[in-house]
């Protein structure tokens, strides 16, 4: 029957357009309202022509939340630069490419912007497992490499032409066993992502747990991506450590920190390593009284970032991460001035003479002898009510 | 023990509803279609989807991303798979490992690879028997056994049901006795599709919504579906949950302990799990442990 076949493929034909239709929507549903930018400096209307730097970050993926507060940064320093003497007489653009929280589109988004835009500063990423390769592409091609997130200590070894404007966790590791060994944690679980980031953290803080006296009773890298993580919690849950130290990109934290809570797990026996990446995405109630360290926001030198952060974006600060793009950007631009002309080597030596002493909003930059910040101010805080709170001290087991 | 119990109901009825859409397009049409994972991923991101877009309650949203994917689940094979099988049932697995791919690779392109999680509270767990389980959790375990329970029933008791096993058994004979073979296969991709998405849906509702979430399963999925003998629907949902018992109890045992210390499987063994049990029971009994007769793909 003629009538009944034209009749079913009718339907086969609208579920699959409708499907797609569907999928369309979607993709539209969660894009950030708040770029409607209110109050941007205006343009220095002198500068004439352009000069372009390059970034890749995350602006989706588990790590989307932190990506996009990465370019918030940036825009700010952008804004700032062009609503004065710009770079080199010229307007300075940064182009951001998207990684997808992924290697391997990490690398080809550097590669873009190398061969394509020709930039040659290139600012990236967040996920030390896709900061590496990026820096070593960047290095292979000579283009300068500026690390605003990354903390695996791998990445001082990439090359001279990569910096980092971020502590790596040598210091953090150091910071996080000696405030919790010292408000009295000695046995801890460790959780973190199997990656460059996890095992080099891993690495960091056992050693240092162990020369102030305390001890990893258990360790896990989880695989990233999972849909679940019941089984590594219950293997920290049963480990029955005084508390467990944690750290994990956005949204796979989210769903760690819900099983977690799921398993009748107790938020405050948790710490997260860079706390603000934890629970930015978090079920505010899965993560209270949860406790962590983090980069500092700001440093001495950082209220005017903050006011021009609040009236551009209407909130507070979302991560304690954009004000070290913010720096990336600055510094980038203080050295191609410097250095009079966009020629990587030369932008190079003149960012390793900047960074001698950089007063940033995030603090005073040093860098070491292989480019990369030598002190770093973190912070302890504790999730109030889905509000990170700065404390001065680890609360003890106890309290 | 208890956890070990209810992480394997959990893990099983996920599986099951997976490997019963597969043994069943493998009995009536003789392939085995590697797509019918990324079934639960398109449940899922269609749930996801409705409920964005419609303003209904969240059983609704749920019928509505099932049906859809059951009625693409026939389209698919409308548009697709009826060409490759005129080649060869090869051509055709392998037309789907394709499809498979590009249906990940479609929903990255069009809503980004950040996973999403549905509007649902959060839950404690409830003790029972020393076990923590989320309502979510029981809700899922008995859906999916209801789910289970009224397909075997169809095909045990109603005349469509019939019609599918007579294909699934032979499909000359059944032809010869009147049956509708391109009904019966529209059918039961339908039936495959929407257990599929059944299974996407509940794993969202659990945990989240990610595009892995389809493939993740795979080894497993196709592991029940060998081992309970392809095209065996029983044999699949048992060995499903057999599966994930074992699955679980590997992750849980302390073998260290033999040897007086401690030492764990990596969690991120679980998927070789399935495929150690496959590799043993192919060897051993190539039937698989639930089928009765000898091996005939």
């Amino acid at each position: 029957m003629p009538f009944r076949h034209a009749a079913r493929r009718a339907v086969a034909t609208a579920a699959v357009a409708a499907l797609t239709v569907g999928l369309a929507a979607c993709g539209s549903g969660d894009d950030s309202k708040s770029s409607a930018a209110q109050a941007t400096p205006k343009v220095n209307p002198e500068l004439k022509g352009q000069v372009t730097i390059g970034a890749v970050l995350p602006l989706t993926g588990a790590s989307a939340t932190i990506g996009k507060d990465q370019q918030r940064g940036i825009e700010l320093a952008v804004d700032k630069i062009n609503s004065g003497g710009g770079v080199l007489g010229k307007k300075l653009v940064v182009k951001v490419e998207d990684s997808e929280g992924q290697a391997a589109s990490a690398v080809n988004a550097a590669r873009k912007l190398v061969s394509v835009d020709k930039t040659p500063v290139v600012i990236g990423e967040y996920s030390s497992g896709n900061t590496i390769p990026i820096g070593q592409y960047l290095q292979q091609r000579k283009v300068v490499h500026i690390n605003a997130g990354s903390s695996s200590p791998d990445i001082a070894k990439i090359g001279d032409f990569s910096f980092s404007v971020i502590g790596l966790d040598n210091i953090a590791g150091k910071f996080t066993a000696e405030k919790l060994v010292q408000a009295g944690y000695h046995k801890v679980a460790f959780l973190a992502p199997n990656n460059a980031y996890g095992t080099g953290l891993l690495k960091a803080t056992r050693a240092a747990l162990q020369q102030s006296g305390g001890q990893i009773v258990q360790s896990l890298l989880y695989t990233e991506g999972q849909s679940d993580y019941r089984q590594e919690l219950q293997r920290l849950k049963s480990a029955n450590a005084d508390i467990v130290i944690y750290s994990a990109y956005g949204k796979e934290a989210a769903t760690i920190n819900k099983e977690a809570y799921q398993l009748g797990m107790d938020p405050r026996k948790f710490f997260g390593i860079y706390l603000t990446m934890c629970t930015t995405d978090s079920d505010p109630r899965a993560v209270d009284g949860q406790q962590g360290m983090d980069v500092n926001y700001i440093g001495p030198n950082g209220s005017a970032y903050k006011s021009a952060y609040e009236a551009k974006y209407g909130e507070g600060f979302r991560t304690s991460f954009s004000g070290y793009t913010y720096d990336a950007v600055t510094m980038a631009a203080k050295a191609i001035n410097q250095a009079g002309s966009v020629d990587p080597a030369k932008i190079r030596d003149a960012l390793a003479t900047v960074g001698k002493r950089y007063e940033g909003v995030t603090g005073a930059i040093s860098f070491d002898a292989h480019n990369q910040r030598s002190e770093q101010p973190y912070l302890i805080a504790t999730m109030k009510d889905g509000k990170v709170s700065e404390e001065g001290e680890v609360r003890g087991p106890e309290a | 023990m208890g956890q070990v119990i209810v992480d394997s109901l959990v893990r099983g009825s996920e599986l099951a509803l997976l490997a019963v859409g597969l043994t069943l397009v493998f009995g009536v049409l003789r392939f085995a279609n590697i797509a019918q994972v990324e079934f639960a991923t398109l449940g899922a991101y269609g749930m996801v989807l409705v409920a964005s877009v419609a303003g209904v309650g969240i059983l609704l949203q749920a019928l509505i991303a099932i049906v859809a994917v059951g009625l693409l689940a026939v389209a698919v094979y409308r548009v697709v798979f009826v060409r490759l099988l005129r080649s060869s049932a090869a051509m055709a697995m392998i037309g789907s490992l394709a499809l498979s791919i590009l249906v990940r690779a479609v929903i990255q392109t069009v809503t980004g690879p950040d996973p999403k999680e549905l509007d649902l509270p959060l839950e404690r767990g409830v003790d029972i028997g020393g076990a923590l389980v989320t309502p979510t959790q029981l809700r899922l375990v008995a859906i999916s056994a209801v789910a289970l329970a009224v397909l075997i029933a169809v095909l045990r008791l109603t005349p469509l049901g019939r019609s599918i096993r007579a294909v699934s058994a032979n499909p000359e004979l059944a032809a010869a006795a009147g049956i509708n073979r391109k009904r019966i296969t529209d059918v039961t991709w339908f039936i495959a599709g929407a257990l599929g998405a059944l299974a996407g849906v509940l794993l969202a509702m659990d945990t989240q919504v990610s595009l892995d979430m389809g493939f993740g399963l795979l080894l497993p999925v196709f592991a029940a579906a060998l081992l309970g003998g392809l095209g065996s629907v029983g044999g699949a949902v048992a060995a499903a949950y057999l599966l994930a018992l074992v699955e679980n109890l590997v992750l849980k045992i302390n073998f260290g302990s033999l040897v007086g210390g401690d030492g764990f499987v990596p969690v991120d063994y679980r998927a070789a799990v399935g495929f150690v049990m496959l590799v043993v029971v192919l060897l051993y009994r190539p039937q698989g442990l639930f089928g009765r007769e000898a091996r005939r793909a």
